[in-house]
Order: structure tokens, then C-alpha cells, then sequence
């Protein structure tokens, strides 16, 4: 009977809940190392700026000289012109291909939809650098479709691909299917009551698209348009391998030039000061977007689906606009890849050489055995693999500090996770390069692929960041509030709670690192050495050597790695890759 | 304002038959409701009228023009066919002012200036409206949106009015206060409307007439008074106001009234000719009608037992169970005791026939 008593009393005691502490200390950390791994790379870029020598020279100067120089140097100021005529070609060419082909298929009866959908979007995972060799491959002075047409037509030289437009017209095709996807978005999310109604009030098709379909997509227009006005500013690879030989000078290709100028010292001060007017543009331009889809809120409509979405009849424009994409599907796209891929199993790419008496195997063979050759490939899988998980974990403990603690940074930190959206790849690999001649520990690391792991860690937490922090916004925080009632500490809270919730964001973000540090080239040319190439810097070093058979068999190895994955993230783990 | 006629109208989608030859009038200035469960094809019916969705078969003409003929294979796409259709989700163009969405429809009639001024004022007024024309839609309540809405279907006077589904999108209380204001409304403009909705008691507020559908089909076409009183089916029974359903066996007496027996052997009367040959049916019977504490000294009592009750307020809610039949019942006040007697009046049983499943048609 005592014994019963004595039970029932122990049951109704609360059962001592060992103290857990409130994550003080590992919020700290994060926070710290986050805001230290940024550091390393802007810290002594910004401070290279105001030297007059190099920063790991003992009598190195304060001077305001190298930011005076951006606008007095002649080289510089010769760049801007190009850079302007460039940037707004790109944005022009990727925002009129994007939004039509968004429009044709989202919203029209155009034959062929959903086939065309996966084929407009899949450059999303080719390297510009890929599109680039292509280009030059298929449409250069000597290239095969540029031949083809002369022997045809009778006129030489019908175009001159290595000009701004003609680098600028490829560059806004790499930045195409990024304008469509956000398009496409936009018009699959639009209630198609909104259609209907204007229907209903007698408004003609074309009345309809120009006045409703296309005015409700104006956030997304808006922030295309920023985006590709960005990625042009920032872009390397395009400019670099097509405008580099004939000496047209773009911002990025100038400050690649100028940090590995070989006569003399490289003017590493203006070179800080270049790349971070570079960010500084970038950053106002992000300033602007926000600004402008401030209103964007109006915009959204939390419609029913009742009335089936129909698309608007193209009439007897079916066929012509047909013809029109198809036309952009093989020449923007076919053409490009399909001459990497034919010159990566050829001595020569010509339309004098029978494409079967060209026909070898060799690249692919020199490819597996020069060491170089096979060392890039090994270290860009091995970076990323480890990459991947590591900034994975680094982007998941940001995350879950910023999102879903009361820790009094929480703020600070969350900016930090966005900044490097404004870092340029050509800036951040300049600025590790930097840290690693002038930081004590980190100089231990120079030459080898640890550096790069560092570069890529700063540069794609944002890209992590934004797929993990919205799917940690979905998971109510009423589980954290249950955990804690029940005598959680944060810390168990967020291992045991939140982030097995949120497993399928942390796979989706660990496969796209995954996918953007295999295609990754330009933070990886400034960090490259001996022993520590990745795909894309032996690319482009082998590109300027005219070994351009061995490039086209590593772009194909890079375009089927980056398959592999895509194909894990779209099949195995169901992310869709639009809606 | 117009009359419409609907003949044999019938909507395939591959082998799924969305609705099945269904004939209806609407009368001018009549507003007329069509109700039913999701996928009854109230929706289905709504969109053909308004020339979105265009049906397999039949015949739709809307103030004597043939807006769709299958046969002659005739069909005037929405934006020719004047008409206003509000949408569930309001569809207000976002990028547009309340005066924009309203002018938008006025334009394409090339109606301009004072006159658009006008009747953009007239409409926004007749919604009490007037003093939002320059909001955009995202700065407006569920309320508001919805009236602006109804104005914009208004102001370029259409030939009839559809609704599909206006009030589903508000909360219970601003849903009443609607309903009123849009029953009012209609019949100030006198404007020939069609509602669809899936709330009976909106369709018994609002409606002239109302037909109940069911899988594609017309189960009923009635006032509502008529609907309520004498369901033509059981689904209509159940479907407009609660209705307790329950099996039992017809027999015609000798003297020619008819006599249920339920389950468990008790049995009642039932008071008009059911029609029915006998065998197996479906009783309905409203909550309402059962009367508790009933005298033993009349026709179809039945000893009871309370099974659970809710206080709702204006009225309660008692189960009881007869047999082994439980019955809602709706009473001023719960009994008492656990036991008693009730009474179902005769004219209060309704009799359907049994389909093939035994479930009720």
C-alpha cells in the first residue's frame, strides 16, 4: 500500500529537467565565424585600396590615389564605354528572349510547349564559360557555322563574333533561361481569373496580354532585369575568352588583367579599388530592385483555381511562332553545345573535314591521363563533395542562428548571409587571394585546394541561404515553443527539431553547392596554382593555349557532372525546378 | 437585362461526363441559384453561360441570341457576349486602381470621359464605394474587394449577371451582412443573375428560384420554399437543410395509406400516396418536425431514448435514438429524462425510392 503511495507521488512530481543552456555561447560562434569568413575575404581587399604598395610590403603608404585613379587611369575610363554598350545588349537580348519564350510557353497555345520548356531552361546549368567556347566553335571567324554560311551565301565574314555586341548577343543567350524561369514563375502563379475577367469585360486576346498578362508580371520584370543587369556586370568567362584576344576591355576582364599582368608588379591597389567599385555597383543595383518592388505586394493575388487556366489561342501566328523558337532553340542553344560536344571527339571541328575522318578519341584519353588534366577534375569533385557538406552545415547553422533564435544579432547576422550576393565571383577569389599573402594562418593554405574551399564557402552562402532560410520560414515556430515547453535548450531544439524538418531544403542546398562549384571559374582563376586547378581554371588557362580539344572534353565531363546532379535533385528529391 | 435558355447542355472531359443534359430557363430580372456539392457542375454550367469553357453539346441563347449551338456548332467567345461574371477570388487586376479595373471594361466599350466618369462614380457608389477609386486592389479588405468587384461587373451594364461563389471568400459575419446587401442590390438594378454556391441557406436567402444539382445533373428545380418543403430526392433532402435519412419498408394497407416499418418493427403512417410501389425506401424526415414529449394518445408515437444534446443558443440540438435509428432533432428545450415519447407528423415524412446500392439517390 506505502509502496503504491510512493509511486504515485514520484509520478506526479515533475521529473528533473537537466538545465539546457540557451545556445548563448554556440550563437556566438557562428555568428563570429560567419562575420571572420567574410572578413578574410573583404577585410584586406579594403584595406589594399588605401595602400600605395602592395600589402605585405613593411613600407606600404596610406593614398586615396588608386580610388582617384578609377576615374582619371585611361584604361580604366576606356572600359566603361564597352562595359555599358555590353551590359545593355546582354539585358536587352536575355530580357526580350526570356520574356517571349515565358509568354509563348506559359500562357499560348504554341505547339510543343512543355518540350521546349525543358530545353529553353537547361543552359541554367551550363558554365557561360561552356556557352562561350561554343560560341566561338560554332559562330567565330573560323568557326563551323560562320564557314558553313559563307560557302552558302558567297559573303565572307558575314559576322564578327568577337566584338562587343557579338559577345554581348552571347552573353545575354547564357542569361536567357534565368529571364524565363523567373517569368515563367510569374505567369504560372497569376490567377487566370485575372485573364478571364478581362476576357469577360470583351477584351481581345492581344488586349489581354499587353494590358493584364504582362502588367502583373512587372515585379518579375523588374527583378529579371536587375538580375541580368547584374550577372553582365559581373560576368568574366564570356568577355574574357571572346573579347580577350582582340583587346576589348570590360570592367571584370580589366581587373583580371591587371592582377595577373605579367611586366612588373601587379597594381594590386587599383585592381582592390576596381573590384570594389564592381561590388559597389552591384550592391546599388540590388538597392534599386528592392526600392522598386517595394509596391510589389499589390501584386500578389491569393486567387482560387477554379476557372482552368486557358491559354491564349495564337491563331494563325501558331506556326510562325513555332518556327521562331525553334529557330532560337537550335542556333541559341543546340549549336552551342552541340559544337563543344562534337569538337571534344574530333582533331578538328570543319566543314572541310569529314566530321568521321576527324573523329578521335584522344581528347577524352588526355583528359583521364595528363596529371593536370586529371587532378582538375579530381580536385573539383573532392571540392565539391566537401564543399557541398560544409556549406551545407556552415549555411544551416547561419540559418537557424538568424531565423530561429532571440540571439541579439540575429539581424546583423542575417544581413551578413545576404552580402554576398553583392560579391562578384572575380572578388571574392581576389580577395582570398589577398587574405592568403597577408593573413598569418591562412597564407599556410596558398596553393592548395583549401583556399578554394574557403572562396567557395563565402561566395555561394547566399545561394544556400536563400533556398534553406525560406524553407525554415515555412516550419511554424510553434514546434521550437513546444521543444522549449517541454525543456529544450535551443541548441537541442534546433538538432533535434527543426532540422530534421527541414531535411529536404538541406539536401536541396547541399546538391546545388554541389552544381555551382563544379561549374565555379571565376573566383577559382585568381586561388588556381599548381596542384590546386579546378575545371574551370584549367579550361581557361588551356583555352588561352590553344589546346582547345582537351577544353571541349572537359566542358562535356563538367555539363554531364552537373546533369548527374541536377537530374538527382529534380528526380530523387522532386524539386521542381519552376512553380 | 435578358432572358436565358439552356437546352440539353452536356460538358465531356474525355470519358467524364461534367454534366448531362441539362435544360433550364431563367426569366428576365430573375435571380436564380444554382447549388450543389463541389463537382455537382454549378461551376461547369457557370462557365459555359459566360462562354469560357466551351460545352460538348446543347444549346445556350442569352437574350434571344444563340451564344453556343453544338449542332451548328456556333459558339461567341466570352469577350463578345456582354456579360458580367464576379469571380470567386474577385480577380482584380492588381497593377490597376479601383477606377482603372471599373474604366478598363468602359474602355473597350469606347465609352469615355464624363460619361466613364459617371458611371464609374454611379457603380462605386451603388457598392459605398466612392471614396476608395484610387486604392489599388492589394490595399483593400476582403469586404471592400468584393464590392468593388460586383461594381466592376456593373458599371458596363451587362445583359445578365453570374456570381460564382462571391460571399465563400468573407467570414460567417461579414457573409451575412452581404448576402443582404447583394439581395438588395439585385433587386434595385433588377439585373437577370445567376448565382452559383454551395450554402444552402444562401441559396434559400437569396433566390427567386434555385436549381439543385447532382453529378451533373438537375435534381430539382423549385422556388425556395419548394426545395425546403418538398425535396425531390433524397440528395436534395439532405443536401438543402439537414434531413435525418434512414431506411425502412413501404406497405400500402387495405384502406390505402401507406405504412412504414422500420428495422426494428415499429411503424408509421405516412400521410399522402408515396407513389412508390412497395419494398425498401428512404425516409427523410426534417429535425425539426419531430416533436418530443409527445401524447401516447396519437398517430406515429414512439418511445425514445436521449442519446446526447447541444445548447445552441436560439435552439438545441437532441439526439435521440427510436429502435436502434438515431434522430436529430431540433427542440426549444432539452428533456428532461433520459426516456419518452415522440411524435413525426405524417405530413412530415417524406418517402424516396431506394437505388440499386441501398444508398440513398
Amino acid at each position: 500500500m506505502g509502496a503504491t503511495t510512493t509511486r504515485a507521488l514520484e509520478q506526479t512530481q515533475p521529473a528533473p529537467v537537466k538545465a539546457e543552456g540557451s545556445g548563448r555561447a554556440i550563437q556566438t560562434a557562428i555568428t563570429i565565424f560567419c562575420i571572420g569568413l567574410l572578413g578574410i575575404a573583404l577585410v584586406p581587399a579594403l584595406i589594399q585600396m588605401f595602400l600605395d604598395k602592395p600589402l605585405y610590403y613593411p613600407d606600404a603608404r596610406f593614398t586615396l590615389g588608386n580610388i582617384f585613379a578609377l576615374f582619371s587611369d585611361r584604361e580604366v575610363r576606356a572600359t566603361f564605354g564597352a562595359t555599358f554598350a555590353f551590359c545593355s545588349i546582354v539585358v536587352v537580348v536575355s530580357m526580350v528572349l526570356g520574356t517571349c519564350s515565358a509568354i509563348l510557353i506559359g500562357r499560348t497555345d504554341l505547339p510543343g510547349r512543355s518540350a521546349f520548356l525543358a530545353i529553353l531552361l537547361w543552359p541554367l546549368f551550363l558554365s557561360p564559360q561552356v556557352i562561350g567556347f561554343g560560341a566561338i566553335l560554332a559562330y567565330g571567324p573560323s568557326g563551323l557555322l560562320t564557314i558553313w554560311f559563307s560557302d552558302l551565301t558567297g559573303i565572307s565574314d558575314p559576322w564578327n563574333l568577337y566584338s562587343v555586341p557579338g559577345m554581348a548577343i552571347i552573353a545575354g543567350i547564357a542569361a536567357t533561361p534565368i529571364t524565363t524561369l523567373y517569368c515563367l514563375t510569374a505567369a504560372n502563379q497569376q490567377d487566370p481569373s485575372q485573364e478571364a475577367a478581362a476576357r469577360i469585360a470583351g477584351a481581345s486576346p492581344l488586349r489581354i496580354l499587353l494590358r493584364i498578362t504582362l502588367p502583373i508580371m512587372r515585379p518579375a520584370l523588374i527583378f529579371a532585369l536587375i538580375m541580368n543587369l547584374v550577372n553582365a556586370l559581373e560576368t568574366l568567362a564570356i568577355p574574357l575568352i571572346i573579347g580577350g584576344p582582340v583587346g576589348i576591355k570590360l570592367l571584370t576582364t580589366l581587373i583580371y588583367d591587371k592582377s595577373f599582368e605579367g611586366a612588373g608588379l601587379p597594381q594590386y591597389g587599383l585592381v582592390s579599388a576596381l573590384a570594389f567599385s564592381l561590388m559597389a555597383l552591384v550592391g546599388v543595383l540590388f538597392f534599386l530592385q528592392r526600392l522598386a518592388l517595394r509596391q510589389s505586394h499589390r501584386f500578389v493575388s491569393v486567387g482560387s483555381k477554379s476557372v482552368r487556366p486557358r491559354t491564349l489561342p495564337l491563331g494563325r501566328w501558331k506556326w510562325p511562332a513555332f518556327v521562331l523558337v525553334s529557330l532560337y532553340v537550335v542556333f541559341g542553344i543546340a549549336v552551342l553545345v552541340g559544337a563543344v560536344f562534337a569538337r571534344s571527339v574530333t582533331f578538328i571541328l570543319s566543314p572541310d573535314v569529314p566530321f568521321f575522318d576527324a573523329f578521335t578519341l584522344q581528347n577524352y584519353s588526355d583528359v583521364l591521363s595528363v596529371e593536370i588534366y586529371r587532378r582538375s577534375i579530381l580536385n573539383t569533385l573532392l571540392l565539391a563533395v566537401m564543399g557541398g557538406a560544409l556549406g551545407t552545415a556552415f549555411v544551416a547553422a547561419v540559418a537557424l542562428v538568424a531565423q530561429r533564435s532571440n540571439y541579439r544579432y540575429r539581424r546583423v547576422l542575417d544581413a551578413f548571409a545576404q552580402l554576398p550576393r553583392v560579391l562578384p565571383g572575380l572578388v571574392v577569389g581576389l580577395g582570398v587571394f589577398y587574405a592568403s599573402v597577408f593573413l598569418p594562418v591562412i597564407d599556410l593554405l596558398r596553393n592548395t585546394i583549401w583556399l578554394l574551399l574557403i572562396a567557395y564557402l563565402i561566395r555561394f552562402l547566399s545561394s544556400g541561404y536563400g533556398i534553406v532560410s525560406p524553407a525554415l520560414f515555412q516550419i511554424t515556430g510553434d514546434f521550437d515553443r513546444a521543444a522549449k515547453s517541454v525543456g529544450a535548450g535551443w541548441t537541442k531544439t534546433m538538432t533535434r527539431i527543426v532540422l530534421p524538418l527541414s531535411k529536404q531544403a538541406l539536401l536541396s542546398c547541399f546538391i546545388l553547392l554541389m552544381i555551382l562549384i563544379i561549374k565555379e571559374y571565376s573566383s577559382a582563376v585568381f586561388l588556381k596554382a599548381p596542384g590546386s586547378e579546378v575545371i574551370g581554371s584549367t579550361m581557361l588557362s588551356l583555352w588561352t593555349q590553344g589546346l582547345t580539344g582537351p577544353v571541349a572534353a572537359l566542358a562535356v565531363i563538367q555539363i554531364i557532372l552537373t546533369a548527374i546532379m541536377t537530374s538527382i535533385v529534380t528526380r530523387v528529391l522532386g524539386v521542381k525546378l519552376h512553380g | 437585362m435578358a432572358n436565358v435558355t439552356v437546352t440539353n447542355l452536356s460538358r465531356q472531359y474525355g470519358s467524364f461526363a461534367a454534366l448531362k443534359d441539362v435544360s433550364f430557363e431563367v426569366k428576365e430580372g430573375e435571380f436564380l441559384t444554382l447549388l450543389g456539392p463541389s463537382g455537382c457542375g454549378k461551376s461547369t454550367t457557370l462557365a459555359s453561360l459566360a462562354g469560357l469553357d466551351r460545352p460538348t453539346s446543347g444549346k445556350i441563347t442569352i437574350g434571344g441570341r444563340t451564344v453556343f449551338d453544338g449542332e451548328n456548332n456556333i459558339f461567341i467567345d466570352a469577350q463578345f457576349r456582354n456579360l458580367g461574371l464576379m469571380f470567386q477570388s474577385y480577380a482584380l487586376w492588381p497593377h490597376m486602381t479601383v477606377y482603372q479595373n471599373i474604366d478598363f471594361a468602359l474602355e473597350l466599350r469606347k465609352i469615355r470621359g464624363a460619361e466613364a466618369k459617371k458611371r464609374i462614380e454611379d457603380a462605386l457608389e451603388m457598392v459605398d464605394m466612392g471614396a476608395y477609386v484610387k486604392r489599388y486592389p492589394g490595399e483593400l479588405s476582403g469586404g471592400q474587394q468584393q464590392r468593388v468587384a460586383l461594381a466592376r461587373t456593373l458599371a458596363y451594364s451587362p445583359q445578365i449577371l453570374l456570381l460564382d461563389e462571391p460571399l465563400s471568400n468573407l467570414d460567417a459575419k461579414l457573409r451575412e451582412k452581404a448576402r443582404l446587401w447583394l439581395g438588395d442590390l439585385q433587386r434595385r438594378t433588377g439585373v437577370t443573375t445567376i448565382y452559383v454556391t454551395h450554402d444552402q441557406a444562401e441559396a434559400l436567402a437569396l433566390s427567386d428560384r434555385i436549381i439543385v444539382m447532382e453529378s451533373g445533373s438537375i435534381a430539382q428545380i423549385g422556388k425556395p420554399h419548394d426545395v425546403y418543403e418538398r425535396p425531390a430526392t433524397a440528395f436534395v433532402a439532405d443536401f438543402v437543410g439537414a434531413s435525418n435519412l434512414f431506411s425502412a419498408v413501404l406497405r400500402v394497407n387495405q384502406s390505402g395509406s401507406s405504412e412504414l416499418t422500420l428495422g426494428s418493427g415499429e411503424k408509421l403512417v405516412v400521410d399522402a400516396q408515396t407513389g412508390l410501389p412497395e419494398g425498401e425506401v428512404i425516409v427523410s424526415i426534417r429535425p425539426e418536425r419531430i416533436e418530443l414529449e409527445a401524447g401516447s394518445d396519437r398517430l406515429n408515437v414512439l418511445p425514445y431514448e436521449l442519446e446526447t444534446s447541444s445548447y445552441l443558443g436560439a435552439r438545441n440540438l437532441a439526439v435521440v435514438k427510436v429502435a436502434s435509428q438515431l434522430l436529430r432533432v431540433d427542440c426549444e428545450r432539452i428533456p428532461s429524462s433520459a426516456r419518452g415519447m415522440l411524435r413525426i407528423p405524417e405530413e412530415a415524412i417524406r418517402v424516396f425510392p431506394k437505388n440499386k446500392e441501398g444508398r440513398a439517390l
